[in-house]
């Protein structure tokens, strides 16, 4: 096996060896479930009078705006707690190399949380077809479509919550600043922009990582590379920094 | 072989270790002596790749850590017992540490059974004892049958049947030829454990000598009612009470002679022995970073 191999399969196996994993994996299916239940009644209610169809995963995508931050701070856990435990000693003595230790720890949350955060989806939407079901035009195609866009979102933002966590190193600092990201700063951005009528920063709100996801989770698949962008730019800062920094 | 050349290490404006050159062979235990805050830890860290020398090198067999492909195979290490995820049970911590080497985890069954962890190796490493956690760490270190093994205060934590156990450990690995560079801050333990000292004070090098050489210069004690003309023809005498010379530099036979020539009445006449402790006192006196001002 060559190096990166070896670091992936280490990452895993410590992911999967506690049971933290576990909660995390639990609490982002329960939040969901409630959050598409809660919602697809809400809209269930509001269809009944207007007998308009609704898209299956609607109510789903609701749930991910409170799921990414379950996944997010599963992401940021698998740095901050190795600095939280001082376990970072004895990864780094077994991966020196820090670029690799990070892709290998990248590619193991990332891959995990797509697949968690696409069962999640998949039975979000699920829950919400005793509700919706009357009302939706359910395209298999097109639903899967939404549901891989969704589960490439959560891993995403798990993949930059991993490169906060690299940079802060503290769990709730970057739980703040994931936070900042995600849902204040476009808010921020949008008011800035109403009060002083600048359109320009209502543009770059739309590029920060909520607003874009939505939009991609909505069909535009071009915001993807835009999330894509954040998420590289903070694992690849994350690698800058760790490799001048003293363990 | 670990050849440290130059290396110095600042943080901030503090100097951790201060222009370190030495160089372990391997078949000796080698024992890194100094007080808390000496640096003793953080030269194993430079060693490791763990904090990037201010100065100066730190290499394992002419490679830096950072360039071994599979660097448990080359160095086992020990620098934190604590530094283990405490949901993760013993045997998951050091099956992780196998997969990034390419170990299988045969050898990870071995190393718990030599470090009598096998028990308790379904356990979550959080509600290990000290005395457990050593024996994890050592297991890891051991791991990957290194020829360099580095431990940072492997016995604290011990019971005494542990503290038996690694002494017994550490010497029959330098029997097979390798590398054991091992810290302490107890003089007592290092005596019966290294071939060879390195004392540490305040960052900087106090003494690289071999163990008899150490204990040897500890000197003479002599007592007699009347040795102020001895203390002034032996610049090396000290006063350590009212009717009593420590010389170093002479053996016993000359300072015989000596006060034999001068006529005088000697009490005691004997070098020192059990004074390694003393010794090291003596070298670190002056280093130590919290020592007792009064």
């Amino acid at each position: 096996m060559n190096a990166l191999a070896r670091a992936v399969s280490a990452e895993w196996l410590k992911l999967r060896s506690v049971r933290s994993t576990w909660w995390f994996a639990g609490g982002a299916l329960l939040t969901m479930l409630l959050v598409a239940v809660l919602e697809a009644e809400d809209t269930a209610g509001f269809l009944r009078g207007q007998g308009r169809p609704v898209e299956p995963v609607s109510s789903v995508l609701e749930g991910v705006e409170w799921v990414q931050l379950v996944f997010g701070s599963f992401g940021m856990l698998a740095v901050t707690s190795e600095y939280a435990t001082r376990g970072i000693v004895v990864t780094l003595a077994c991966t020196p190399s820090r670029t690799r230790l990070l892709l290998a720890k990248t590619a193991v949350v990332g891959a995990a949380v797509f697949v968690a955060g696409g069962l999640t989806a998949v039975l979000g939407v699920a829950a919400s077809a005793p509700l919706l079901q009357r009302y939706w035009e359910f395209d298999a195609g097109q639903v899967a479509g939404r549901i891989l866009a969704m589960a490439a979102y959560m891993a995403l933002v798990a993949a930059l919550a991993l490169g906060l966590g690299t940079l802060i190193r503290r769990s709730a600092g970057t739980v703040t600043v994931l936070f900042v990201l995600l849902y204040v700063l476009p808010l921020g951005l949008q008011g800035v922009a109403g009060s002083l009528d600048v359109e320009l920063l209502v543009t770059v709100a739309g590029f920060t990582p909520g607003p874009a996801g939505e939009r991609f989770m909505a069909g535009e698949p071009a915001f993807g590379l835009v999330l894509t962008a954040w998420a590289v730019a903070a694992v690849v800062a994350g690698v800058w920094v760790m490799r001048r920094r003293d363990a | 072989m670990i050849t440290l050349d130059g290396l110095t290490k600042r943080y901030g404006g503090k100097t951790a270790v201060d222009d370190l050159t030495l160089e372990l062979t391997p078949g000796t235990v080698t024992g890194f002596l100094g007080p808390n805050g000496a640096g003793k830890s953080t030269a194993m860290r430079v060693i490791l790749g763990l904090d990037a020398p201010t100065c100066g090198t730190a290499l394992i067999g002419g490679r830096r850590y950072a360039d071994l492909d599979r660097p448990l195979r080359t160095v086992g290490a020990l620098l934190d017992a604590r530094a283990v995820h405490p949901a993760r049970s013993g045997r998951d911590h050091l099956r992780a540490m196998a997969l990034s080497q390419d170990i299988s985890f045969s050898r990870v069954e071995e190393v718990l059974a030599l470090t009598g962890m096998t028990d308790a190796a379904r356990r979550r490493a959080g509600t290990y004892s000290l005395g457990m956690s050593q024996r994890l760490g050592i297991a890891g270190a051991l791991l990957g049958d290194p020829q360099v093994l580095m431990l940072d205060e492997p016995v604290n934590g011990l019971d005494p049947d542990g503290v038996r156990w690694i002494r017994t450990l550490l010497r029959s690995l330098a029997a097979e030829g390798r590398t054991v560079f091992v810290s302490s801050h107890l003089m007592s333990e290092m005596e019966r454990t290294a071939d060879r000292l390195i004392v540490l004070g305040r960052g900087r090098l106090l003494a690289d000598e071999s163990m008899e050489r150490l204990a040897a210069g500890a000197g003479v004690r002599v007592r007699g009612p009347r040795l102020l003309p001895l203390a002034g023809v032996l610049p090396a005498a000290r006063w350590t009470g009212p009717e009593e010379l420590t010389v170093t530099g002479h053996t016993s036979e000359q300072i015989g002679r000596r006060a034999h020539e001068l006529g005088l009445v000697l009490y005691e006449l004997r070098p020192v022995e059990s004074s390694l402790e003393e010794s090291y006192m003596r070298l670190t006196a002056n280093s130590a970073e919290y020592g007792a001002q009064r």
